[in-house]
């Protein structure tokens, strides 16, 4: 060891000592929450089954199982402690750090909870939780077509289906990166398939059927996919929008050309291709034959989410920087205008994605454990 | 998906899990101080540091069954925090919440604390946490945990080859970027 490494380990120990002010009794308290979130863990995944067997199912496990009913559950910020602004329906409690949602069969909304790597079912009749399903790794991007859920799990570098009736994992996981971990992945199912972007990296074609992953070298770093018929497009971080032929997975046609971004979302409504950057501040209409912009959506702040259906379309934007007093809103967007149409909803908490499933609009406060349902929004 | 949980017999259940809390303590006890040390040093956020922790022994709970060897389990815990340390720096995502016990900075006047070498040692830390995570996790596995190489490639999942080229380009980096700062030992 020659003198800058010896400089460099007792710089390095001296601020680990200095780490370890104070903790002390910090550790206790760790202590006390990690037992009570192992508890809860088995609560939850023995629950889930006890709940459906019924009240009693559900007072047996407790009075056999080791959980002695005097210890709280992992904590959840209050309700109140997000505002229910109007026209919202419904504040539904789920899993720790809720992020993506996508919504399936029987319009059930599922949501992946990062903290408690799990995903949640939510029954829109009820807006209540009515499942939570362990992972073996924190979840990514949730897929729905007409069957199975798909969840992916990027520390694993794998997909897990779900099963909704078994409300399990189902099955082997996929591999969709040789066994590895990686950074982010983007999913939607479409054309007999689950479409898998490895942003990055490279494309996944799963069959549905099979669920056989075949590998599409699609341009470098594609962040994007949607599927549309038989025509797959990928959009990759310099701006191109790539145009597959789904069962081959060869070019179909020229690809489009957006701006470059490494983050950049496309998806396919109202016989439109419609691309923002996440934290961008446009969101653009495009010709799907010719890439022409046929419009602009101009909103204040950063673009997070943008979501659209048949009716209507709406922009999540956040004020600024993500910092803990930033401030989100939730805008209507006219989409021949692209101008606003009507005033913007002020959200208080910290949304990370929007969805529309029938005639609600669904975000996920990913601070504060909680999905709030907006109905009748139009 | 662990299998025990679509146990329905809740006497097994019970009786399982009482073992695996006992185990999941004494894993705590014995390993907590160190796993919150390194990840501490790597992200620089003592919250968040705990935070990680937490989630290290979780996902060792989720997946118990995976753990053949429990002498192993001190490994198991660190390639734990560190690909969550690593996680967590690329998605940026900053979940830190406060303890009940929250940090002071008033803390830091130990006794046993020169502000001098304080000072000093803040400069070379934050040139540490400039570099790629790779980088950051090699040089402080490598300094801070003593590991050999090998034991840094299984953590970092890559082969030894490459630990040493990352802990070379991690050093080079480190000498340029302190160059002219004073450092414990009294030399610049």
């Amino acid at each position: 060891m020659n003198d800058f490494d010896e400089k460099l380990k007792r710089s390095l120990l001296e601020v680990r000592d200095a780490g370890r002010l104070g903790a002390d009794e910090r550790k206790a308290v760790a202590k006390e929450r990690l037992m009570r979130r192992v508890h809860r863990r088995r609560w939850v995944g023995l629950g889930g089954s006890a709940v459906l067997a019924g009240a009693a199912a559900v007072g047996a496990f407790m009075l056999f199982s080791s959980y002695d009913g005097t210890q709280q559950l992992a904590p959840r910020p209050d309700v109140d402690a997000v505002r229910i602004p109007e026209p919202a329906r419904a504040v539904v409690e789920v899993g720790q750090n809720p992020t993506h949602l996508s919504v399936g069969g029987r319009r059930y909304v599922w949501v992946a909870n990062l903290g408690s790597q799990s995903v949640s079912r939510i029954d829109p009749k009820t807006n209540e939780e009515i499942a939570e399903v362990e992972l073996p790794a924190e979840p990514g991007d949730i897929a729905i077509g007409k069957g199975p859920v798909w969840v992916a799990l990027p520390e694993l570098g794998a997909v897990a289906q779900i099963d909704p009736a078994g409300e399990t994992v189902a099955g082997e996981l996929v591999d969709i990166a040789d066994g590895r971990p990686v950074e982010d992945v983007e999913m939607t199912v479409g054309a007999g398939a689950l479409w898998v972007v490895v942003k990055g990296e490279h494309v996944e074609r799963i069959d549905l059927e099979s669920r056989v992953p075949t590998r599409i070298e699609v341009a470098s770093s594609p962040t994007d996919v949607a599927v549309r018929g038989e025509l797959v497009r990928v959009l990759d971080a310099e701006g191109r929008i790539h145009q597959l032929d789904s069962a081959t997975g060869e070019p179909a046609a020229e690809p489009l050309t957006v701006a470059a971004a490494a983050d950049g979302d496309i998806t396919f409504a109202a016989g439109s291709i419609w691309f923002f950057s996440e934290d961008g501040d446009v969101i653009q209409r495009l010709d799907p034959d010719t890439g022409e912009v046929l419009g602009e959506i101009d909103p204040e702040g950063v673009v997070v989410d943008f979501v659209i259906d048949p009716e209507v379309s709406w922009v999540l934007t956040r004020s600024g920087a993500e910092t803990a007093d930033a401030e989100y809103f939730l805008t209507p967007i006219d989409r021949d205008s692209t101008e606003p149409a009507g005033d913007s909803i002020q959200i208080d908490g910290n949304p990370t994605e929007a969805l529309i499933a029938g005639r609600s609009l669904w975000l996920s406060l990913t601070r504060e454990d909680l999905v709030l349902r907006f109905s009748k929004y139009r | 998906m662990s299998a025990d949980f679509a146990v329905v017999n809740h006497f097994a259940v019970r009786e399982q899990a009482d073992t695996r809390d006992e185990q999941i303590s004494a894993l705590f006890d014995a390993h907590y101080d160190r796993l919150r040390d390194l990840a501490y040093i790597i992200l620089g956020d003592r919250n968040l540091a705990e935070e990680i922790v937490m989630e290290a022994f979780l996902k060792t709970f989720t997946g118990w069954n995976r753990i053949r060897d429990l002498d192993r389990a001190d490994a198991y815990l660190r390639r734990a925090v560190v690909n969550l340390c690593r996680s967590k720096i690329r998605r940026k995502v900053v979940e830190a919440r406060s303890n009940a016990i929250t940090y002071r900075r008033d803390e830091r006047k130990a006794p046993d604390w020169d502000p001098e070498i304080h000072e000093e040692s803040r400069e070379l830390w934050a040139a540490v946490r400039e570099l790629p995570v790779r980088q950051r996790a090699a040089i402080v596995l490598r300094y801070v945990e003593d590991l050999p190489e090998g034991d840094i490639a299984q953590i970092l999942d890559c082969s030894v080859g490459t630990v040493r080229s990352q802990l070379s380009r991690a050093r080079r980096k480190l000498e340029a970027s302190l160059e002219g700062v004073m450092l414990p030992g009294g030399e610049s």
